[in-house]
C-alpha cells in the first residue's frame, strides 16, 4: 500500500512528463499507465532510491519504446492517429503558453529536447536528470547550457515579433 | 551583457513558471482518477506477472520431455541400450531367446525402462520363462527385475558352486548324480530342457553329430579360458557365455543366419558388448564379464564347446547317459509331450 | 464520445495480444496434461490447431500500435514452441525403438 502512495503522488508530474515528450493527452494518458506497469513490473528487479527520478526514467523509456513503434506503424495506423487529436474541450481550456514553450522545446535537438525538458520544466537535478538519461554529467551541463540559450533565443524573438504586431 | 544575461535567465525562468502552472491547473489528475491510473498499472502488472509465471511453469515439463528424446535420440542412446540389453540375453543366459519387436521402452525425464519377455525352448514349443525390466537413469542401467516363471532357475547371482554348465577340468558340483535319477523318473510322454557338462572340448558340429538327431542342441557353452578356473582375474566368479546352436528365422533375431553364421554372429556381439561392457555386466547375472580378455582368448583358440542345452523327449534324453561325451547333467525345465 | 472510441480500440488490440497468450497457454497446459497423463491418445486440437490459433492471433496483436507487445509475443514464442515440440516429438519418437 505505501508504494501505491508514494506512486500516486507522482501521477501528475509523470503525466506532465510523458505530456511534454508526447503533445498529446491521450497519448500521455495511456504511457503513464504504461510507466506504472512497468514500474511494477520490474519493481523487484531494481533497488529504488529515488523514486521520483527512477518513475522518470521509467517512464522516459516508455516513450522511447512508444516512439521507435510509432515510427514503424506510421502508415498502417493513420485512422489510429486521427483519434487521438486532443479533445476540443480540453484546447479550450488550454492557454497558449505552456504549449508554445513546448513546440519551442521541441524545436531542439532530441538530446537537449530531452534534458531540458528535465532539468528546467520538470526541476530535476543534474545528477537524476544524467542517471534517466544515462548520461555524462558534462556532457548534459553543456547540452542544457546550449539548449537554453536555443530556447530564450526563440521565445525573445517571437516577444519582439509579437511587440511589433501589436 | 551580464545584465542581458541575468534578465534573459529570469524571463526564461518566468515562462517556465507561468506554463507549468498553466499545466497543472488545466491538465491535473484528481485524487480519484490518480488512483485509478495506478490500480490499472498495478493490475496489468500482476496479471502479466501472473501469465508469465504459469507459462514458464507450464514449460518446463515439456522442456525436459524434449530434452530427454533429444538425449536418447541423439547418438541413438536408447536404440543401443536396447540393442546391448537384448544381446546380453543371447549369450550369457542359456537357451533364453527373446522377441525383439516385443521391446517395450517407456522414456521419463532423463530415464529409460525397457521391458521384454524372455523365452525357453522345450522340446518343439516356446515357453515364456518370464519378463525383465531395466531401469536406465541416462544410459547407466540399473540392475534389472526379473521374475521368472521357471521351476528351476538358475543362481541369480552364480557362485561356482552354482554353475550348471561345468568345464571338464573344473570340479563337478555335488549332487549330480541324483540328476539323471529325475530323467529316469519322469514320464515317458513329456519333454525336457538338458544341461551338459561334457568331457572334452570340442567343435560345436562335432558335439551335434555325436549327440545324434533324436534331440536338439539349443545352446553352446563356450570356452573362453576362464571357465577352468570359474573366477576372473580378481576372484568374482564368471559365468557362462555362449551362443544359441540353432537359427532362429524370426525376422528381427540378430541369429537369424541369413548373413553370419551364429558363430559369426557371437563374436560381433562380444564386440558390441565389450564397448558396452558396463551396460552389459550391470544386465548379466554374472557380475563379471571380462569380455576383452575372453574375445582375445577366442581369437587365439577359435570357438570350442564344454557344455551344450540340449531339449528333446524325455526318453531320448535318458539315452544320453551312455554318451562317453557326457561328464554330467542338470535339468531344467519339463513340459507336456510336443515333440512332433 | 472520442473517448469512447480511444478506449475501445485499446481495449481491442490489448487483447489481441492477450488472447493469444491465453490460448497459448490453454494448449500448453493440454499438452503437460498430456505429457503427464503419459497417453498415446492426444486431440491434435490442442497440439497443432490451437497453437495455429494463438500463433495468427499473436502475429495480429504484434501489429497493433497501443500497449505493450509482450502479450503477443509471448503468445508467438509459446505456440511456436508447442508446434515445434509436437514435430520434433514425431520424429524423436519414431527413432528411439523404432518398429516397423
Amino acid at each position: 500500500m505505501d508504494l501505491d502512495e508514494a506512486y500516486q503522488a507522482y501521477v501528475n508530474d509523470l503525466y506532465r512528463y510523458l505530456f511534454s515528450l508526447s503533445k498529446e493527452h491521450y497519448t500521455a494518458e495511456d504511457l503513464v499507465q504504461e510507466a506504472f506497469y512497468r514500474a511494477y513490473l520490474h519493481l523487484e528487479n531494481e533497488e529504488i532510491l529515488n523514486i521520483k527520478a527512477w518513475l522518470f526514467k521509467v517512464a522516459y523509456r516508455v516513450f522511447i519504446d512508444y516512439s521507435r513503434k510509432q515510427k514503424r506503424v506510421v502508415v498502417s495506423e493513420k485512422v489510429g492517429e486521427e483519434l487521438q487529436i486532443t479533445s476540443p474541450e480540453k484546447k479550450i481550456l488550454e492557454k497558449e503558453s505552456f504549449r508554445l514553450l513546448l513546440d519551442d522545446i521541441h524545436t531542439l535537438k532530441e538530446q537537449e529536447r530531452d534534458i531540458v525538458l528535465l532539468c528546467d520544466l520538470h526541476k530535476m537535478s543534474y545528477q537524476e536528470a544524467a542517471d534517466i538519461l544515462e548520461m555524462n554529467l558534462n556532457t548534459l551541463k553543456s547540452h542544457l547550457l546550449r539548449g537554453r540559450r536555443k530556447i530564450i533565443a526563440i521565445v525573445q524573438e517571437r516577444r519582439k515579433r509579437d511587440d511589433r504586431e501589436s | 551583457m551580464t545584465e542581458n544575461r541575468k534578465d534573459e535567465t529570469e524571463l526564461y525562468e518566468s515562462i517556465l513558471n507561468e506554463s507549468i502552472q498553466e499545466f497543472e491547473e488545466t491538465h491535473s489528475h484528481s485524487e480519484k482518477e490518480q488512483k485509478r491510473i495506478i490500480k490499472k498499472g498495478k493490475n496489468t502488472a500482476i496479471r502479466t506477472n501472473i501469465l508469465i509465471s504459469l507459462a514458464v511453469l507450464l514449460l518446463i515439463v515439456p522442456v525436459l520431455t524434449l530434452s530427454t528424446y533429444l538425449y536418447y535420440a541423439i547418438g541413438g542412446k536408447a536404440n543401443n541400450a536396447i540393442d546391448v540389453a537384448a544381446k546380453t540375453i543371447y549369450v550369457t543366459e542359456p537357451n533364453m531367446s527373446l522377441e525383439e519387436m516385443e521391446i517395450e521402452s517407456d522414456i521419463g525425464f532423463f530415464s529409460m525402462s525397457i521391458t521384454f519377455d524372455v523365452f525357453k525352448r522345450i522340446g518343439r514349443e516356446d515357453y515364456k520363462a518370464g519378463d525383465y525390466e531395466i531401469y536406465f537413469a541416462f544410459d547407466s542401467p540399473s540392475f534389472p527385475e526379473r521374475r521368472m516363471l521357471l521351476d528351476r532357475p538358475m543362481q541369480e547371482i552364480p557362485t561356482i558352486d552354482t554353475e550348471w554348465l561345468v568345464h571338464p577340468n573344473a570340479s563337478d558340483p555335488i549332487g549330480r548324480s541324483g540328476e539323471w535319477n529325475i530323467l529316469k523318473n519322469l514320464p515317458d510322454g513329456t519333454v525336457g530342457e538338458v544341461y551338459l557338462s561334457l568331457t572334452e572340448l570340442v567343435e560345436p558340429k562335432e558335439l551335434e553329430e555325436k549327440l545324434g538327431k533324436e534331440v536338439q542342441v539349443r545352446w553352446l557353452a563356450v570356452d573362453t579360458g576362464f571357465e577352468e578356473k570359474q573366477v576372473d582375474n580378481e576372484g568374482v566368479p564368471v559365468g557362462v557365455i555362449g551362443y544359441p546352436a540353432q537359427i532362429d528365422s524370426t525376422t528381427w533375431s540378430p541369429f537369424n543366419g541369413r548373413e553370419q553364421s551364429n558363430e559369426e554372429v557371437f563374436m560381433d556381439i562380444l564386440n558390441l558388448l565389450e564397448k558396452n561392457e558396463e551396460t552389459a555386466t550391470k544386465i548379466a547375472r554374472s557380475k563379471s564379464l571380462v569380455l576383452s580378455e575372453r574375445i582375445a582368448y577366442l581369437k587365439e583358440h577359435g570357438t570350442q564347446v564344454y557344455g551344450a542345452v540340449v531339449t528333446g523327449p524325455v526318453p531320448e534324453l535318458r539315452k544320453l547317459e551312455n554318451n562317453e561325451l557326457i561328464r554330467s547333467i542338470k535339468v531344467g525345465e519339463v513340459k507336456l509331450w510336443n515333440w512332433k | 464520445m472520442e473517448l469512447e472510441i480511444t478506449k475501445k480500440r485499446s481495449g481491442i488490440t490489448t487483447i489481441i495480444g492477450l488472447l493469444s497468450f491465453l490460448v497459448a497457454l490453454v494448449a500448453l497446459a493440454s499438452l503437460n496434461i498430456g505429457l503427464l497423463l503419459d497417453s498415446d491418445e492426444f486431440p491434435d486440437f490442442f497440439l497443432v490447431r490451437l497453437p495455429m490459433i494463438g500463433l495468427a492471433l499473436g502475429v495480429v496483436g504484434l501489429f497493433t500500435k497501443k500497449n505493450s507487445r509482450l502479450y503477443a509475443f509471448w503468445g508467438i514464442g509459446l505456440c511456436l514452441f508447442i508446434l515445434l515440440f509436437t514435430f520434433m516429438m514425431f520424429g524423436l519418437a519414431w527413432m528411439i525403438n523404432p518398429k516397423p
